[in-house]
């Protein structure tokens, strides 16, 4: 396992920018989670650090290392793909044996084996062709015929594959044991086929694929398919794992079931991985720290918690979470002695907690932001309470979202517990929970911190 | 550790055995079906040849006979003869087993080896057996009853023993032949349909049945579209049609052409084409060879110089890519006999057109012309494959060479079976190319012999259509057979399974 480290890493194009200035540091045995919209390079970043895509400006340092100009055989990572990408010729075993195969140092001894095969089979030929040529050469009618012997050479081999179809597998152990004799690489090749062996078995235990062992990809189901895709890139313990969107290809519920096997699995392995997904939720659920990414640029990284807190900017807050967060435009003012958040419909008193950020932006445009969840509905008035009307009820169950509708045609949504009993074009009264209010400022769409100022996304 | 226990030779270890693939098992069956047929007819070939070379195309009459040899055919000659031909069919059993273990094991390839299986097996082989002995006397006997025939019809002097120690005995093995054949013949079909029956019996689920009705009204349904299949069937059938008619029957025309006697006319006509030597030396079945030579030769050469061209035009990016692609296709973008004549210099001057080398001349120059159309047609299959499982295997650190043998080319099988089929019809009938460059008469290839037939032409009979119909079904019949064998290659999708 590894430390990943990205310096003003930038990619390009032609003139279009895909990654811009990317700073990342990836500790060992951290799941980090690229996340962000399509087209905003978070695979591209993937790939760079791959070895898939060059890199055009910055560093990518592994271990100290810096690997930009190290080929992806030589980088030691290994990749999960969004389209599975398994050897459709290959069974589950080949699949999972493929990596460790390529990387054998005894290459020599493949080479050598296959040469001895073909040779083999050639002496058998030509066994039978002198047979047929100088002891059915007396049978009178036969003499002479020695296009006819050339064809009996091939026909005695194949036929004796037919009739022994086993004895393919001796010749094979035969020519092994003979080569081992002289050459010690046959051996070692041995030895590591055995180590092979021993790691495609813990492999597909570890991923409950026991059964699937023989079968090639196109009989595997989308979930299996997945795991044996995973199980790839574990049987190597490779420095890091590199995730291109790995559950995006699979139903709803079978993402969710293999969302918490992945999670097992990596607490597990305890390995380095970088996971890439458009989908806040896995990004969430499975990261321990969160890269949200939009055109390129690197907008905040932090835990999901953070994340999730204390957006860095408009577009994270906008990003996280489901329902995405309420924004409203307005301007803050000085009123009754305190300050208000005033926009087209509604003003709202701001609570104590967020008046020495505010003020070096009073009378100033500002937004205000507001998670789903934060947002409570009474029928009666409390304090600092705003009017609304209902204006659609979405139940999913375990919630109602419910569409709020301000003056002005300004639209809310907020996330009720259990079944709502509203009722649509009901008058109720709106509260906003006091500390989990956002501010942005609405030139930069910038966080405006609570201790003053406006965050950085630099930092 | 003994060296011993690290060679994985432990059967019973069912994890340690890599399993052999079921499907090249089934190749080798198709290889050895294939290598039987072959040996069998240059066995067959050869044989004959030998002792029948003094037949000469009788050039005046529209008949060509075989028939008279046996007017100069020794008593030894004779023995020889049916010695060779039993030696001929009991190769011919020996390939019928194969054939029929072939169909077996695709039968039964899900199924358990067990104690019926194999008796079905021995009794397939015993009837596939004697159903080719019975074929040898069939055969055998209708030469010696068409000899015996001419000699009488003609008056020429015969040897007497044919008639008498021969001609009875063969009429009788000749009838009762025919009658075991037939019945191990309906034997083997009913029983491989009843092996095929089963399985897809038991592959069938039960939900899946169809009431009478349904099927009827399926049938009413698809009418329309039946009669416009079988409107498009005549018209591309009836030449095929006309050839085999011709070549079964008794008259040289086409128009005229009239099926009487058709066996007779069937072996006569086509052992007219195989077993005869034309006016210029040259035989049909080393024509035959050569051609087959030249067929796999560009074929092989073209794909193997293709395959690499176009997976470096396909993946690979590099300055000119474009350029060399458009290149290679411009090659196709004007006709290649204008071609002909600088080529034909070239080669005279490397030697190349002498009578000893004449064949790997054509075959150098034919692949040369294949090599182009070979790579545009591999590097439009290469560009089908997705990129990712390239990717994947340079990740799993194949490398680019490892990635290219392993991972590319298997994807591309059925890609390159098309070209090599292309590139094989191609050069299989080629003329041009073959009769500007072979001037030896004993070089002769197959289209080569084609035009010797015109040559042959009198004004009693401007074509021999009798030797021309069965001429074209026997060189037919490879390409046929080669596009059966490989048909399945064709039609199955490579990369099913390997990506969402």
């Amino acid at each position: 396992m590894a430390k990943i480290i990205f310096e003003n890493v930038t990619k390009k194009f032609g003139e279009f920018i895909a990654v811009k200035n990317l700073n990342l540091e990836i500790d060992d045995q951290e799941f980090v989670c690229l996340v962000g919209p399509s087209g905003c390079g978070k695979t591209t970043s993937l790939r760079m650090l791959a070895g898939l895509e060059e890199i055009s400006e910055g560093v990518i340092k592994i271990d100290e290392n810096i690997v930009n100009d190290i080929p992806p055989k030589d980088r030691d990572i290994a990749m999960v793909f969004q389209s599975y990408a398994l050897y459709p010729h290959y069974t589950v075993y080949d699949n999972l044996a493929f990596g460790l195969r390529s990387r054998q140092k005894v290459k020599s001894a493949n080479f050598i084996l296959s040469t001895m095969e073909i040779l083999f089979y050639g002496i058998i030929a030509i066994l039978f062709w002198a047979f047929c040529r100088y002891i059915l050469n007396f049978i009178p009618f036969l003499t002479g015929n020695g296009i006819l012997f050339f064809w009996a050479g091939l026909f005695g081999v194949s036929l004796m594959l037919v009739m022994f179809p086993e004895s393919r597998h001796d010749i094979h152990n035969l020519i092994i044991s003979f080569g081992s004799k002289f050459n010690k690489s046959i051996v070692q090749l041995q030895e590591e086929e055995v180590n092979i062996n021993e790691k495609v078995k813990e492999t597909i235990k570890l991923l409950g694929i026991e059964k699937q062992l023989w079968k090639k990809p196109k009989q595997l189901s989308g979930g299996q398919r997945q795991r044996v895709a995973l199980g790839r890139a574990i049987i190597r313990n490779p420095k890091a794992f590199l995730m291109d969107e790995p559950l995006s290809n699979l139903d709803a519920k079978l993402r969710v079931q293999m969302r918490a096997e992945l999670q097992r699995l990596t607490n597990k392995l305890k390995a380095t991985t970088i996971y890439v997904t458009h989908d806040q939720i896995e990004a969430m659920t499975l990261g321990d720290r969160i890269v949200v990414l939009n055109e390129g640029i690197a907008n905040q990284i932090g835990t999901p918690k953070e994340v999730y807190n204390t957006p860095l900017n408009q577009f994270v807050a906008g990003f996280i979470g489901s329902p995405s967060m309420n924004f409203v435009n307005g301007k803050i003012i000085n009123k009754d002695g305190g300050k208000v958040f005033h926009s087209e419909s509604f003003s709202y008193k701001i609570p104590e907690r967020y008046l020495i950020g505010i003020e070096d932006f009073i009378e100033k445009d500002v937004i205000l932001g507001i998670r789903p969840e934060h947002i409570e509905l009474n029928r009666s008035e409390t304090n600092n309470s705003l009017s609304a009307t209902i204006g659609v009820l979405e139940p999913i169950g375990s919630d109602t979202y419910v569409y709020i509708d301000f003056p002005e045609f300004i639209e809310m949504i907020a996330k009720v517990e259990g079944i709502a009993s509203f009722k649509i074009d009901e008058q109720i009264k709106v509260k906003f929970l006091d500390d989990q209010l956002h501010f942005f400022d609405a030139d930069s769409k910038m966080r405006i911190l609570p201790k003053g100022g406006i965050a950085d996304s630099q930092k | 550790m003994t060296e011993k226990n690290l060679v994985i030779t432990e059967k019973n270890d069912n994890f340690l055995t890599l399993e052999p693939e079921k499907t090249s098992k089934e190749n080798i069956f198709l290889i050895i079906a294939i290598f039987g047929f072959i040996l069998l007819f240059i066995s067959w070939y050869q044989i004959e040849s030998l002792l029948w070379n003094r037949i000469r195309y009788t050039t005046g009459s529209g008949w060509v006979s075989v028939a008279p040899i046996y007017q100069n055919t020794s008593l030894t000659d004779m023995r020889y003869m049916i010695t060779s031909y039993l030696v001929m069919y009991l190769l011919g059993i020996l390939c019928n087993f194969v054939i029929v273990a072939f169909l077996l094991k695709i039968i039964m390839i899900d199924k358990i080896w067990n104690e019926k299986v194999k008796k079905l097996t021995v009794v397939l082989s015993i009837s596939s057996g004697l159903t080719s002995i019975t074929g040898f006397w069939l055969f055998n006997s209708i030469w010696v009853i068409e000899g015996i025939k001419l000699i009488t019809d003609t008056g020429q002097p015969g040897y007497d023993w044919v008639r008498i120690d021969i001609g009875d005995l063969s009429q009788f093995i000749f009838i009762i032949g025919i009658i075991i054949s037939i019945i191990f013949f309906i034997l083997t079909i009913l029983t491989i349909i009843f092996l095929i029956g089963n399985r897809e019996k038991k592959a069938a689920k039960p939900g899946m049945k169809q009431n009478v009705g349904d099927v009827i009204r399926n049938i009413l349904l698809n009418i329309p579209f039946y009669l416009v299949l079988i409107f498009y069937l005549i018209f591309t059938l009836l030449p095929v049609y006309l050839t085999l008619k011709i070549s079964i029957s008794t008259f040289s025309g086409v128009s005229t052409a009239e099926v009487k006697e058709p066996i007779k006319a069937l072996i006569i006509n086509y052992s007219s084409v195989i077993f005869s030597v034309s006016k210029d030396e040259t035989q049909f079945g080393s024509a035959f060879l050569r051609s087959i030579f030249l067929g796999i030769g560009t074929g092989t050469i073209g794909l193997i110089v293709a395959v690499s061209a176009a997976y470096a035009l396909a993946r690979f990016k590099f300055r000119g890519n474009k350029f060399f692609t458009f290149l290679i296709i411009s090659t196709q973008m004007f006709p290649g006999l204008i071609l002909l004549i600088p080529q034909y210099i070239i080669w005279s001057t490397l030697g190349l057109l002498e009578e000893k080398v004449v064949i790997l001349g054509v075959l150098l120059a034919s692949s040369t012309g294949a090599t182009a159309y070979c790579t545009w047609m591999m590097k439009g299959y290469f560009e089908t494959i997705p990129i990712d499982i390239e990717e994947a295997s340079i990740m799993d650190g194949a490398g680019k060479v490892g990635t290219f043998v392993k991972i590319a080319l298997p994807l591309v099988k059925s890609g390159m079976v098309a070209v090599l089929l292309f590139t094989l019809i191609t050069s299989w009938q080629d003329f041009v190319l073959a009769r500007t460059f072979i001037q030896a008469e004993t070089k002769q290839t197959l289209p080569l012999l084609f035009y010797n037939y015109q040559n042959m032409a009198t004004s009693d009979a401007p074509v021999y259509f009798d030797l021309v119909a069965p001429y074209s079904i026997i060189v037919a019949l490879p390409i046929v057979t080669f596009f059966m064998l490989l048909q399945k290659t064709l039609a199955v999708g490579a990369v099913a399974g390997g990506i969402k």
